[in-house]
């Protein structure tokens, strides 16, 4: 192991991967923040136009709403990853038998690929031939609902998708740190005479604070590239109720052939990720100091 | 020192020379491979991106054609990439075209984006090629100059000649006491109404797939303008806001209450299975989907008639005189079009009509029906009626129209139907976006 400690040749293992990183990563991305100032049908001529597409992008109506529902849309798929995801772990810690069926069980969604489970989902909102969803809603007396196209409906329908895939990655995470919290501190509080909602805000949580924050900022970032179940369930229709920036920037990109003003909204994509990520790992150097 | 970094040089090479020999190593098993299948069969692989799905019956005529020209001592292998889901087409084409990937054969509308091809070269004439080989008058001219573009070019070759209409069901019609097919625009709405109140759907629509709407909304603007309208709202001479887009807009406003809930997501398949399946009364779409139609393809159950484009007070154009096209084209890849893929071409557009008529479509070439007792009657009486069309047909918005002006009507169009957009706000982004795109 001696050689770790040469840091050349600790480079010369890590530049493969930079390599591939570069080609596949950030030249694309180096591309996309070209594009973005570019006016380019895909195949006419490029023609400059310096921070034109961004200066549109201000006055789009369409793009603050994308913005919006992104907001509703993150804060939807956060809230079920983060929030169902803690609650299942914290429930499979008190369990004694048939934890790891569980653990499987809700591990199971996110092995699969999104598209199948937008597929799947499709079928459990449709009014007509009648969804799963409906079906529970008609045994309840309550009406059917056009999920997928109504407007108050719509955004959490399928921001709802990729929230209830992924629960179970945040699951096995929680419960991992929840299981490696010493059983010494946990004793000690029990003797003490802490009750268990005591035990998990005073003891539990505090001590994976850390897991917490990583979770936080896989989910968001996670979230922020959302793209597949709203694009393939309603094409972030109907009347862009349901539009995330990401589907916005696809659709003007390739489908309206703007490939400058999709690359805008794709930089603005980044940048978003890039502040979050900061703004959260800033926050966690700060909780370790 | 020295020594340290030649190590260092010397790994890096090695790295990348272990890369490189693994890149070139798979590139040279492939062309083993190649040079394997050419010393064998020595073909000529032809690849055609399509729109249509692979069951589609031009596919398999098309494939049919190809195995017979194959006999007849051509060497060609059709290399057929189906992607049916149309907007998602669209977009790939669009993007392989961007990044210098053109298939050799692909499915192009006469859009916009088709003029723009062709003004930079990257598209075969078919009116030189159909010259050259002497089979222009083959083709019936509605379908084949559905295919030029607004410049009168003409870019690709018609597989199909569709009509569409709207089916309905005839027993859920006397039921509710309709006794005749609606003529007018104000009989389909009124129709549509005493249906709700019998509690059926009224019209099922595959509104997830943007065309069946976009259909609709164009009704207004043929029957009070014929094409004109369309074709001065594409030249930015138009708005919304004229009477055509007006009456348009209202029209969907109203209709949108008697279609089934959830109508936006909807794909055209299960509109068409909530027809055969009785579940609602009316349903458009075109020929191309005879085949469900037909007496031993339908349910059993099922009674049915169809209508053509109803008309309205004021129209211009006649009844006879409704949506009737060659449906997308074949667009050639100039730059693999030599001599060999020029023979091959001339054989599909000499054999390609006869054996997909023998499939039971109409064909865009005029062809030999011979006794037309072993059709379907149904088959038989849309030929009829494709035989006495009048001498305009509707143009789809689609077509004639740019793409991110049709994505924007795509994008309001459901909110229109669900009474959650005003028509007033429906024009107001119409227009915006061909102000956007003059």
């Amino acid at each position: 192991m001696k050689v770790l400690r040469d840091k050349k040749a600790i480079a010369l293992f890590l530049s493969p991967a930079l390599l591939v990183y570069s080609v596949l990563v950030m030249i694309p991305i180096a591309l996309t923040f070209y594009y973005s100032v570019l006016d380019w049908d895909g195949l006419g001529e490029k023609r400059w136009i310096g921070l034109g597409n961004f200066a549109k992008l201000m006055r789009d109506a369409v793009f603050v709403r994308a913005l919006s529902n992104n907001l509703v849309y993150i804060l939807i798929v956060m809230l079920m990853q983060l929030g169902i995801g803690f609650l299942i772990a914290l429930l499979l810690t008190y369990l004694k038998k048939g934890r790891g069926f569980i653990q499987t069980v809700y591990y199971i969604p996110s092995v699969i690929t999104v598209i199948a489970v937008a597929q799947l989902f499709t079928s459990f909102y449709s009014y007509e031939p009648i969804g799963l969803f409906n079906i529970f809603r008609k045994l309840f007396g309550l009406a059917p609902i056009a999920f997928l196209s109504e407007y108050r409906t719509v955004l959490p329908a399928v921001a709802s998708v990729e929230g209830w895939q992924y629960i179970g990655i945040y699951m096995l995470i929680f419960y991992s740190a929840l299981v490696s919290v010493s059983p010494d501190i946990i004793e000690a509080a029990r003797i003490d005479g802490a009750s268990e909602t005591q035990l998990l805000f005073k003891v539990r949580i505090p001590s994976i604070t850390n897991v917490i924050l990583l979770s936080g900022i896989l989910s968001l970032v996670g979230a922020l590239r959302g793209f597949a179940a709203p694009m393939n369930m309603t094409k972030g229709g109907p009347n862009h109720r349901s539009e995330i920036l990401a589907t916005y920037m696809y659709k003007k990109a390739f489908t309206s052939r703007d490939y400058g003003y999709g690359s805008a909204l794709a930089v603005v994509i980044v940048i978003l990720s890039i502040v979050a990520v900061l703004l959260i790992s800033r926050y966690m150097e700060r909780e370790e100091i | 020192m020295f020594s340290r970094r030649m190590r260092c040089i010397g790994g890096l090479v090695l790295t990348s020379a272990v890369l490189l020999t693994g890149c070139s190593g798979g590139g040279k098993a492939a062309s083993t491979e190649e040079a394997g299948s050419s010393s064998e069969k020595a073909e000529r692989e032809i690849h055609y991106f399509s729109s249509r799905s692979s069951s589609d019956d031009t596919l398999l005529s098309l494939q049919e054609v190809t195995d017979s020209y194959n006999k007849e001592g051509g060497k060609i292998k059709l290399i057929i990439d189906s992607n049916a889901d149309r907007s998602s087409y669209d977009q790939k084409l669009r993007t392989m075209i961007a990044g210098q990937q053109m298939p050799d054969m692909f499915d192009l509308d006469a859009s916009p984006y088709a003029v723009e091809l062709g003004n930079q070269g990257m598209l075969t004439d078919m009116d030189q090629f159909l010259d050259e080989i002497g089979e222009k008058d083959s083709y019936i001219p509605l379908a084949l100059n559905y295919g030029r573009t607004s410049d009168g070019k003409l870019y690709t070759l018609p597989l199909e000649f569709s009509t569409e209409m709207i089916w309905y069901n005839t027993e859920i019609f006397s039921d509710a006491g309709i006794s005749e097919a609606p003529k007018t625009l104000d009989e389909l709405l009124a129709d549509c109404k005493i249906l709700k109140e019998k509690g059926y759907t009224p019209f099922g629509i595959g509104g997830g797939d943007g065309w069946p709407l976009l259909r609709l909304l164009a009704t207004y603007p043929f029957r009070l303008s014929g094409n004109d309208f369309l074709n001065r709202l594409a030249s930015g001479e138009a708005k919304m806001e004229e009477e055509p887009g007006v009456k348009a807009s209202e029209f969907m406003a109203e209709i949108g209450q008697y279609f089934q809930p959830g109508f936006s997501t909807t794909d055209v398949a299960t509109g068409l299975n909530l027809f055969l399946s009785g579940k609602v009364a009316m349903y458009p779409t075109g020929t191309w989907e005879l085949n469900y139609f037909t007496d031993e393809k339908r349910p059993e159950k099922l009674k049915l008639g169809y209508f053509y484009m109803p008309s309205c007070e004021g129209a211009v154009t006649k009844p006879n005189e409704y949506w009737a096209f060659g449906g997308i084209g074949l667009a050639v890849n100039p730059k693999s079009f030599d001599k060999e893929y020029k023979d091959y071409l001339s054989y599909i557009v000499k054999n390609y009509s006869k054996v997909y008529f023998s499939h039971q479509h109409m064909t865009p070439q005029k062809v030999e029906t011979g006794d037309s007792s072993k059709f379907d009657p149904l088959f038989v009486k849309v030929m009829e009626d494709a035989s006495k069309i009048g001498e305009t047909a509707a143009r789809p918005w689609d077509v004639v129209l740019k793409e991110d002006v049709v994505s924007v009507i795509n994008d309001n169009l459901p909110g229109l139907c669900m009474g959650e957009e005003t028509p007033e706000d429906f024009r107001k982004a119409v227009d915006e976006a061909l102000e956007n795109n003059r």
